[in-house]
């Protein structure tokens, strides 16, 4: 009977292993008024233009990242000049950036030559390029990082 | 010995005054200290506190990393305990040790705490697990995260004692800002106080001394025996209407009188007896005068009386009164063939040719010479001068 039983919970988490796929998060949503459109990692990948080191407060260390500045971004994929944008992760943690336009703001796809994840703190994540004075030990300055990004939203 | 009095004087209120405005310093400077300290906690220490202690506005961005860690690994667990699990909570289930895998890997964690790295290990390899077609159980998922969140945990644990002492830290910083808030601005504004009570202290006896500088000045430009104005102010005065009128202001008159047969007079009744004669023909020659004319005691029994904004026309009448006046005292004087005291006088107005106070005086005094020698008690003006 126990058994039987193991047997049955084992079958109930197999079978939808079976359908699982990742593609459902291998994207992001922009949103602009009432327009949305899903930008897959790829082309994302392929408009990482910037390619720095920098000290990354959360790992602690030196990392080699790429990716592609906000500004840059935002010009690209959005219409007008947007008063802000907000950055919403998969866990729901939303940050609005009022000063996108500053070139410091890098939206990271590459940490270390190797894509983000969702382990790594991806598919993209919104990280500066320059601390400005600010004690990397202290992490709550640095609340406005961004990981996991799922949507990007120009607020008009 | 009036020079140096005066200056003594004047230094004195120097003095006072440097010592008014360093008090006033003083007192500022502390109100300064007071100000200063209040923005700096303001400003400076209570944002400090808010950065490690305030409300972030996101409760997202309040709770710690490693919190949101365990409870995603919690979450996954419940998720993938549900019967039946379809395939969205499956889903839901992988995606929340997704996460948590996340927010357990972050630098600080790897660097302090030993059981991170292996518990990202054992999360990695339960979410490839997840993914192969090998079949995994809910108790083996359960045996590879319980482990998890004992490690995450212990490290929630010992992340909130460091924020616990590093509050008490605070708190205790807190504590002796406010003591030492409370001692700096307590002693600096008493002493703004204290100052503030010596800047008036100060400058109460600055205005006494002042009055009483205003006052010894006075004195030393009246005639101690008369009342009325002596010499130094007359001459003082001569030059401050001719240099008024030289610059286009009205003309002035100067009437230069002389006490007749008053040699006698004091030869005859003494000189205290003739020190009361002058004070009573000083008083009500006063009395005769307009608001603004001004009698001096020139010298001995003689008087000057200046008359401002005043042309011949309008002294003549003036003069006439004074001398009818002092006529009408009626003190006896033997000597005079009148038998009375009387005054003589000279009656003398600023003109264009005159290039100094004197030539207006000199010319006073010639008329005055000439009532002197044609008879006395009476005034002469330059319209009957010879």
């Amino acid at each position: 009977m126990k058994t039987l039983y193991r047997a049955l919970i084992s079958l109930s988490l197999f079978l939808p292993m079976l359908a699982w796929s990742t593609n459902h998060r291998d994207g992001i949503t922009l949103i602009q008024g009432t327009e949305n459109r899903v930008m897959n990692l790829e082309e994302l990948h392929t408009q990482a233009n910037v390619s720095i080191v920098i000290y990354e407060p959360f790992r602690r260390d030196q990392i080699s990242i790429q990716g592609i500045r906000l500004a840059d971004f935002v010009s690209q994929h959005f219409e007008g000049t947007p008063s802000s944008i907000e950055l919403q992760a998969h866990d729901g943690y939303t940050v609005v950036i009022s000063n996108w336009q500053d070139q410091n703001w890098i939206l990271m796809t590459h940490e270390n030559d190797r894509p983000l994840t969702l382990r790594t703190h991806g598919p993209v994540r919104l990280v500066e390029e320059d601390l400005r004075n600010r004690d990397p030990n202290i992490l709550r300055d640095f609340t406005e990082w961004v990981w996991m990004i799922q949507q990007i939203r120009a607020v008009e | 010995m009036g020079m140096d009095d005066s200056t003594d004087q004047g230094g004195r209120v120097n003095l006072l005054q440097n010592r008014l405005s360093w008090w006033l310093w003083l007192a500022t400077l502390s109100f300064g200290v007071v100000a200063a300290w209040v923005v700096y906690e303001v400003r400076w220490f209570y944002p400090d506190l808010q950065r490690h202690f305030g409300p972030v506005g996101d409760p997202q961005v309040g709770r710690q990393i490693i919190t949101r860690s365990r409870e995603y690994l919690q979450n996954g667990l419940t998720i993938l305990a549900s019967e039946p699990l379809d395939k969205e909570q499956f889903e839901d289930g992988y995606f929340q040790f997704e996460l948590a895998y996340s927010f357990l890997n972050v630098g600080l964690y790897l660097e302090r705490y030993d059981c991170t790295e292996p518990s990202l290990n054992q999360l990695g390899q339960l979410l490839d697990r997840l993914t192969s077609p090998t079949t995994t159980d809910l108790a083996s998922v359960v045996r590879t995260v319980n482990p998890v969140i004992q490690c995450a945990t212990s490290i929630e644990q010992h992340q909130w004692e460091l924020r616990q002492t590093r509050a008490l830290h605070m708190a205790e910083r807190l504590d002796r800002s406010q003591r030492w808030f409370l001692t700096v601005t307590g002693i600096a504004y008493s002493m703004g106080v204290l100052f503030l009570v010596f800047y008036e202290l100060q400058r109460r006896r600055t205005n006494r001394s002042l009055k009483s500088q205003v006052s010894w000045m006075e004195k030393a430009l009246e005639d101690a025996l008369t009342g009325a104005q002596n010499r130094r102010a007359f001459d003082q005065d001569l030059q401050r209407h001719f240099k008024r009128f030289k610059k286009g202001g009205d003309s002035f008159s100067l009437l230069m009188c002389d006490l007749d047969y008053f040699k006698a007079y004091n030869d005859q009744f003494g000189h205290t007896r003739g020190d009361e004669a002058l004070q009573q023909v000083v008083e009500v020659i006063t009395q005769t005068l307009r608001p603004g004319d001004q009698v001096y005691r020139y010298g001995g029994e003689e008087l000057a009386i200046l008359l401002p904004n005043t042309r011949q026309k309008e002294a003549r009448p003036i003069a006439d009164r004074a001398i009818t006046a002092v006529r009408r005292l009626d003190i006896g004087n033997p000597a005079s063939p009148l038998k009375t005291l009387t005054l003589s006088a000279g009656l003398a107005t600023s003109g264009d040719n005159d290039t100094t106070g004197e030539d207006v005086l000199n010319r006073a005094d010639s008329l005055l010479y000439q009532v002197k020698v044609s008879g006395k008690d009476a005034v002469i003006d330059e319209s009957q001068s010879e």
